[in-house]
């Protein structure tokens, strides 16, 4: 985990220290990408339906980011329309080339640029969800070897958790 | 249209289903497949037809080795390429 400074899909900029006090998970992908990052974003809409029921037992609020490691095509308006149809609640960060590389260096996220057809190409990228915590603190990762149902537990054993060592 | 609408990726995706479906009844004979693979060049992305024919062939990859059906040799060249 660590520091990040970018612009949401509604062209605000904001850093790590904004989102203290929730707990986000965080999925980093692009828009022109052809099936694990749908995928990816279904699943993590799933897990946010999950923990939203259980919101009346949360001391901290969740929230779901998609953070774009495309900076080159994914402007604000290219992640607000493909983060809308997933779920309303997601909000999706993008930025320069440096703030991403930036963020993605923190976060020991791999992401590289796919060889070209005409203009096209697909960012090859690590496909890892991040849990941080609402101090700020990298908690867990999820693979995509879990389900929705097994993320939404293990962040609640987390939240659980984090209530207990807070009291 | 573009790959940002939801409509497009799905009709991608199901265009390339049916043309794996048609692969899967025609013991991978792209011949007997054509249109269907017309079809899915035009309603895909170039480089998503690429990645998905790269897929195609994994899943296909996999499946012959869990049946048992990969020869030693094709195994030993494998694992003698470097990690992609």
């Amino acid at each position: 985990g660590g520091p990040f400074s970018l612009i949401t899909h509604e062209k605000k900029p904001v850093t790590d220290k904004d989102f203290h006090g929730q707990w986000i998970l965080i999925y980093f992908g692009f828009t022109h990408c052809p099936d694990i990052c749908p995928e990816e974003l279904e699943k993590l809409a799933e897990v946010t339906e999950l923990l939203h029921k259980q919101k009346n037992k949360q001391n901290y609020p969740f929230q779901p980011l998609f953070v774009s490691v495309d900076p080159e095509r994914d402007t604000p308006e290219l992640v607000s329309k493909y983060i809308k149809d997933y779920s309303p609640h997601f909000i999706g960060l993008t930025g320069t080339r440096d703030q991403v590389a930036d963020m993605c260096k923190h976060y020991r996220v791999y992401f590289s640029q796919g060889p070209k057809v005409g203009d096209d190409y697909i960012v090859d990228h690590a496909i890892v969800m991040y849990l941080i915590n609402p101090n700020g603190e990298f908690v867990d990762y999820y693979g995509r070897n879990k389900n929705a149902k097994e993320v939404a537990y293990a962040i609640e054993q987390h939240m659980n958790a984090f209530k207990e060592s807070n009291k | 249209m573009s790959v940002i609408d939801k409509k497009y990726r799905e009709k991608c995706w199901s265009v390339r289903d049916d043309y794996w479906k048609c692969l899967d009844m025609n013991k991978e004979e792209k011949e007997k497949c054509l249109q269907l693979r017309q079809l899915f060049e035009s309603s895909c992305p170039a480089t998503w037809v690429v990645h998905f024919d790269q897929k195609h062939e994994y899943d296909i990859f996999k499946r012959q080795l869990a049946l048992g059906q990969v020869e030693t040799d094709k195994l030993k060249s494998i694992k003698q390429q470097p990690k992609s």
